[in-house]
This record gives C-alpha cells, sequence and structure tokens, in this order.
C-alpha cells in the first residue's frame, strides 16, 4: 500500500534529490557570495552523506522529542514526520519577537540508492536526527551458462 | 594577479531565535541542532551579547556553525545570565538590574 502511495508521488510530485536541491543552493550563494556570506538565515535543515555501503541522512529537529518523529523508509525513499508545540507562556511572561518554528514538518526525501528498510537505525541526538541506512547491494552480473 | 583570498573552514548560520520577557528580566531562546555545549560561547561587550557554537556537523567540507549577536539594554544584569543547551535548543536566561525590576507596592489601608 505504502510503496504504491510512494509511486504515486513519484509522478504527480516534483521529486528532486536532496543532492539537487543542496546543488542549487550552493549556486545561488556562490553568485551572491561577495557582499553576502556570512550570515545565513536559519540553520541547514537536512544534511545527506553516501557511503559505500550506507547512506547517511542528518535531519535537524531542535527541541523535537523521540515520541513525536515517524520515519518510514521503502525502497528509496525516506519519509519522515515531526512535530513540535510552542510551551505555553507563563503567568506574567510576554513573548517579545518570534522566528522559531512550531507546529508539524513532513520531508519526503529520494534517496540515491535502494536501501535494506528493516535495517534502517535512528538516533535522536542534540537535536539532530540521524538516520543510517544500509544500502541494497548492487545486483551483479551472473554469468550464465549454455547447457551443451 | 588574482590575491588568492582566505577560505573559512566554518560555515555560518544565523539560528532563530524567540525572546521572551517577564519581570525579572528576559529569555532568549535559539534553535541550534548540533551545536555541542563545551564549544558554546557567550560573551557580553558593551551592550553587544555575541553567540557562538560550533556542530560536529559539515556541509562542503566545513564545519557548521552558529553565530549571531544581539543588542542588549543596560538594564540587563550580565554578570548573571545563565545558559542551558538541551536538545538541540539554547536557552538564555538575562536577569534585569535589581533597580530596574519592577517592583509592586502595596498600599496600605
Amino acid at each position: 500500500m505504502l510503496a504504491r502511495r510512494n509511486d504515486n508521488w513519484g509522478l504527480f510530485h516534483p521529486w528532486r534529490t536532496v543532492n539537487d536541491l543542496h546543488k542549487e543552493f550552493i549556486s545561488l550563494f556562490d553568485e551572491l557570495s561577495e557582499g553576502f556570506n556570512r550570515f545565513r538565515a536559519s540553520y541547514p535543515k537536512i544534511n545527506l552523506n553516501e557511503g559505500d555501503k550506507d547512506i547517511v541522512v542528518q535531519m535537524a529537529l531542535p527541541g523535537y522529542s523521540a515520541d513525536n518523529i515517524e520515519i518510514e523508509v521503502v525502497s528509496n525513499f525516506l519519509m519522515v514526520r515531526a512535530e513540535r508545540t510552542q510551551p505555553k507562556l507563563g503567568k506574567g511572561e510576554r513573548l517579545l519577537h518570534q522566528e522559531r518554528t512550531f507546529g508539524k514538518v513532513e520531508e519526503s526525501i529520494k534517496l540515491p540508492a535502494k536501501v535494506k528498510s528493516p535495517k534502517v537505525k535512528a538516533k535522536l541526538a542534540d537535536g539532530v536526527l540521524t538516520i543510517t541506512m544500509p544500502k541494497m547491494e548492487a545486483e551483479k552480473a551472473q554469468k550464465i551458462l549454455i547447457n551443451k | 594577479m588574482a590575491v588568492p583570498q582566505k577560505v573559512s573552514e566554518y560555515m555560518d548560520f544565523a539560528p532563530p531565535a524567540d525572546v521572551i520577557e517577564d519581570h525579572g528580566g528576559i529569555r532568549l531562546i535559539l534553535d541550534v541542532p548540533g551545536a555541542a555545549a563545551d564549544s558554546l560561547s557567550v560573551n557580553v561587550e558593551s551592550g553587544e551579547l555575541e553567540l557562538s557554537a560550533d556542530t560536529g556537523m559539515k556541509r562542503c567540507d566545513k564545519t557548521i556553525r552558529y553565530k549571531r549577536s544581539f543588542q542588549i539594554s543596560d538594564q540587563m544584569d550580565v554578570e548573571n545570565i545563565k545558559a542551558k543547551l538541551e536538545n538541540g535548543v539554547l536557552e538564555l536566561t538575562l536577569p534585569k538590574h535589581e533597580h530596574a525590576k519592577v517592583h509592586k507596592v502595596k498600599i496600605e489601608a
């Protein structure tokens, strides 16, 4: 069921891999870089690193608790849903300025390779969710002998 | 000939901040995912609070670092600023000087 849902997204959703987004991000800043370099608003939301055996995705989720994070992996798609609520103001407190966002976040990432879903591991530390996904072995070419 | 530019080994980000005021002072809350407590520095100099924290995360071979500064009022008691870092959220508590606090005066009957 889930796989079929993902396939539909593939058709109708403008999927782009994180790498594409990243490249765009970097080239945009290269163009602007000279006068506008030191400060960038916010923080990096997603990092993706592909190694020989694993794909590691790091997602910034500051102040989110593990109970409110849901991770789904199907084939080469990763989906993370998370939620954090704004703490209520105490008596006599006033919010003077707000930049942090609250509520639900949902990130869907097309991975650069298929992964072994049951072996995916996730860890939440210092507000960073690290998802380690072992890659599926590439299908090896198999020699087939012809019966004589 | 082009002069080689000094390339920073850091990529700096200004973390988003909330400011909450109560009678006793101000709470400054910042999202700093991945920030390491031992690299966190908070300095106050001539009315400017500057904070900096390194992370273990990298992008384009550069270490992601948080850096931001805030103008603070001289009503703040900078000697008694407290910092708490939990789950990637930094909370700075800036108390007001005793003389700057609102004191409610009870009217004697």
